[in-house]
């Protein structure tokens, strides 16, 4: 499982215990079931983009930067 | 010159033609609302003139408070661990033809499901207004007190004979548990949180991680000692042969 997926999947979740801690600590009401998937889908849609493309960001930096660092090496011994 | 005339006049013009509009707006926007606030959730229904073809009115209140003021999660009505509230209907229906109301109920919904549901029995009035009527329950949350926290929406509905609801209006409760914080749902969701943020945290470190820990670049290979003819016999490093030293070291 790469980084970038591990990451959106927790992302995911944490979207979800987002929305139910709101409801919890008394700012949003999941009382229809209309209302309450259109929170959780929001939640978990929310999540899982951000934290993933935050992972996706980060390892495209690092193959960024490692790039030129691999080309100055020179050719590749036998 | 006759421009100079004109100019201020052309100006006053149109101040009073937005005056007046303005005006006309104010009028036919209040109107309607100014007539329509004392039939909409009014309570004191013994003050409204009973006409014979009123429409229905209906109006609940929370411990004296109108649930019209609870309509939102943030402005919902507390309800502390055994506190009971009391609901009180006010309704006035038409004495002709209509429906007859004949229970006020009390329905908690959560995730579009029934948890909590109360009815009691409409009592009408017929000394002070005909048709009119009242209910009252005393409502807490029961047996759910103990697990329940949060947000949740009540529907005060006024039912006829047949069950089928009349009138009706959701309203919000911030329900706190015994504990308030420490309610089981919110400490299981506090470690989750906890948990995937450290599994966020794990991945992102991950993601990067090739940039910390990333291999030395390559150098000469280590040199490889010959193979031995024998296994088991320890060989002297080539360096102390060439010197000419005994193998057991000086003495």
């Amino acid at each position: 499982m790469s980084a970038a997926s591990s990451a959106s999947a927790s992302g995911v979740v944490l979207g979800l215990v987002v929305v139910f801690l709101l409801q919890q600590f008394g700012y949003i009401a999941l009382s229809s079931v209309l209302t309450s998937v259109l929170y959780l889908a929001i939640g978990a849609i929310v999540g899982g983009a951000l934290f993933g493309g935050i992972a996706v960001g980060l390892s495209h930096r690092r193959t960024t930067s490692e790039a030129p660092s691999s080309s100055q090496q020179g050719p590749a011994r036998p | 010159m006759g421009r100079g005339r004109d100019s201020p006049r052309a100006r006053r013009i149109p101040t009073a033609a937005v005056a007046a509009l303005a005006l006309v707006l104010v009028l036919a926007v209040g109107a309607p609302s100014a007539f329509a606030t004392p039939v909409r959730g009014s309570v004191a229904l013994q003050a409204a003139p009973a006409a014979p073809a009123a429409p229905f009115r209906a109006g609940v209140t929370w411990d004296g408070t109108n649930v019209s003021s609870a309509h939102s999660p943030t402005t919902a009505f507390t309800l502390t661990p055994g506190q009971k509230a009391r609901v009180f209907f006010g309704y006035v229906e038409p004495v002709t033809q209509g429906p007859h109301v004949t229970n006020a109920s009390l329905t908690l919904t959560y995730l579009g499901v029934v948890i909590e549901s109360s009815i009691t029995p409409a009592h009408p009035t017929p000394q002070s207004l005909a048709g009119a009527g009242f209910a009252e329950i005393n409502w807490s949350f029961g047996s759910l007190y103990q697990v329940i926290e949060g947000a949740f929406q009540l529907t005060a509905s006024l039912l006829d004979k047949n069950g089928s609801t009349v009138w009706s209006e959701p309203f919000y409760v911030d329900a706190r548990a015994p504990y308030s914080l420490e309610s089981g749902f919110v400490v299981v969701l506090l470690i989750l949180f906890v948990l995937e943020a450290y599994y966020i945290a794990a991945a992102f470190r991950t993601a990067r991680g090739g940039r910390r820990a990333s291999p030395p670049p390559p150098s000469a290979p280590p040199p490889v000692p010959p193979a031995s003819p024998a296994a088991g016999e320890a060989t002297p490093p080539p360096e102390n042969t060439s010197a000419g030293t005994p193998p057991g070291g000086p003495s």
